[in-house]
């Protein structure tokens, strides 16, 4: 019979093989104190996942289903993703696994993202790779990782230096906006719940059943490399008045658009582009189970890191439970937690908020936790059949918000795709038009 | 003194949530005012404008426009 592979497969919670070769490093004679079949994430009682679950539905059902009431086949499609997003919800809040089932939502996410895109480019302009009519035109959308290489040269110059429209659907205010309502509703948390990108790398990570590249030796000092990339990126982008990651270093131009290669030049940009693309969000996430674009390369991924602290959330490591076994070490996604890290109880400020540390964690250690407020001391146990308790906690209020915030951004993306997928089923193409 | 911290702390605590509760209520709030027109309003108040380039993608700047 044809073994099926599961593609989350990663998410189950095989914790003390999973974490083995860093506990080893990190604390070899400590057991984790993890018994098979007994609970260690903050799941929520019956009563309060059907009630977050029914709050978020609603919520979602308005703004998806009631926004498209005037295209019934949009309406229809964004119905089939409330209800997808619904389930994920409910088990979400009901197991307490929230990485494992998040991993589905930002997946989808970031396929029908690139199925989405791309035809809708060339159902807007008739041709994909952009020619210089396009740009000066400035026909170019704009996505949120330029956001900070135009603040110091808008600044200073009072001028936007990517060609785009200040005001259209992807010009350069809607964008900004939608940066900081994510950053002020979200934070870093952007990274694992908003981000279209963030999706591609995260599907990649979960693809293989097992990690073919260990990452024993890692050299963690290399999740810095974004913020000195960032630092570079904007430095550079002033003094060249240029997007110069746009122009240069992009993985994601590999799958989104690209300048019409008419020289040499645009050429070794193009390769470079589909080069970083293949190594850092295709092989190396395959390989290594982690997101290697997100936590190696990405500045905006850096930036939104410190715009982030802004937001009251926080993965907190409780000193009490933690016995630093080294199991989160080794399946944080972003390369958040090291030893050094682990040694003060706490997390990297790179921390995505994805919730991964906290279904491997075999004491309960890792928890969502407000800025100023307390750890909760006795994980779910504590708040069980306490209805508003439950409620209110702050796991329970962070991924509620994410859910609404990831669900509402990626709602058309993903509607759009839904009906792609259905008119190419039925005559063979993407393009709607 | 023992009392005012326990009052303050547990003052934060509160402060805290409500400020979590009002983040959720926010994320439907900021985008129906994305289909309000606020986002045009606002950006109009705000001084940068569009770049001029040239087919080759380079930033026409007018070195006069410099802030001083
Ligand atoms: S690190 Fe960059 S690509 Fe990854 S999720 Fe964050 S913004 Fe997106
Ligand atoms: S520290 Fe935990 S929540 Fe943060 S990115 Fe790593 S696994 Fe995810
Ligand atoms: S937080 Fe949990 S998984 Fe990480 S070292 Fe401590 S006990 Fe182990």
């Amino acid at each position: 019979m044809k073994e099926t592979v599961n593609p989350f497969a990663d998410a189950k919670p095989r914790l003390s093989r999973r974490g083995r070769e860093a506990r080893l490093r990190v604390n070899p004679e400590q057991a984790p104190a993890f018994m098979p079949g007994s609970r260690r994430v903050d799941s929520h009682s019956r009563g309060s996942s059907i009630f977050l679950t029914a709050l978020l539905f609603l919520f979602l059902g308005f703004m998806l289903i009631g926004g498209n009431r005037r295209n019934p086949r949009m309406m229809a499609a964004s119905a089939v993703y409330v209800v997808f997003l619904t389930v994920l919800a409910y088990l979400i809040f009901r197991t307490g696994f929230v990485s494992r089932y998040r991993s589905i939502f930002f997946s989808a996410y970031g396929l029908a993202f690139v199925l989405g895109f791309i035809p809708m480019l060339l159902e807007q302009r008739g041709h994909l790779a952009l020619t210089g009519q396009d740009i000066a035109n400035l026909d170019t959308p704009l996505c949120h990782l330029t956001i900070p290489m135009l603040i110091v040269p808008g600044l200073v110059y009072g001028v936007l230096i990517f060609p785009t429209k200040l005001f259209s659907d992807l010009g350069f205010f809607p964008m900004l906006f939608l940066w900081l309502g994510a950053t002020l509703t979200i934070g870093k948390g952007w990274c694992s719940w908003g981000c279209f990108y963030g999706g591609l790398d995260e599907f990649f990570s979960k693809l293989l059943p097992k990690r073919r590249l260990s990452s024993r030796n890692f050299n963690y000092k290399l999740r810095w490399f974004p913020f000195a990339l960032l630092a570079v990126i904007v430095l550079w982008a002033f003094l060249a008045l240029e997007p110069v990651y746009c122009s240069w270093l992009c993985p994601f131009k590999a799958v989104t658009e690209f300048v019409k290669p008419v020289n040499l030049l645009i050429w070794i940009q193009t390769g470079l582009f589909i080069a970083l693309f293949l190594g850092l969000v295709v092989v190396l996430p395959l390989l290594m189970k982690r997101r290697t674009q997100c936590g190696l390369f990405c500045p905006f991924g850096a930036f939104q890191s410190l715009a982030g602290l802004v937001n009251p959330y926080r993965v907190r490591v409780d000193k009490d439970k933690c016995t630093q076994c080294g199991a989160c070490v080794a399946e944080c996604p972003t390369f958040s937690i090291t030893e050094e890290t682990l040694a003060k109880h706490k997390v990297s400020i790179s921390c995505a908020r994805c919730g991964r540390c906290m279904e491997v964690c075999p004491r309960g250690a890792i928890q969502y936790a407000l800025l100023g407020v307390p750890l909760r001391g006795g994980t779910e146990t504590a708040a069980r059949g306490r209805f508003w308790k439950e409620v209110v906690r702050p796991d329970s209020l962070f991924v509620f918000a994410a859910l609404l915030f990831g669900g509402i951004i990626s709602g058309g993306m993903v509607a759009s795709s839904l009906l792609r997928i259905l008119h190419f089923v039925q005559t063979g193409s993407l393009l709607l038009k | 003194m023992n009392t005012i911290r326990k009052f303050f702390v547990a003052a934060r605590i509160k402060l805290m949530y409500l400020i979590a509760v009002l983040l959720v209520l926010l994320v439907p709030l900021m985008f129906f005012a994305f289909g309000s027109g606020i986002v045009e309003k606002i950006g109009r108040k705000i001084p940068i404008r569009e770049g001029t380039f040239s087919a080759t993608g380079e930033l026409q700047l007018d070195r006069g426009d410099i802030r001083k």
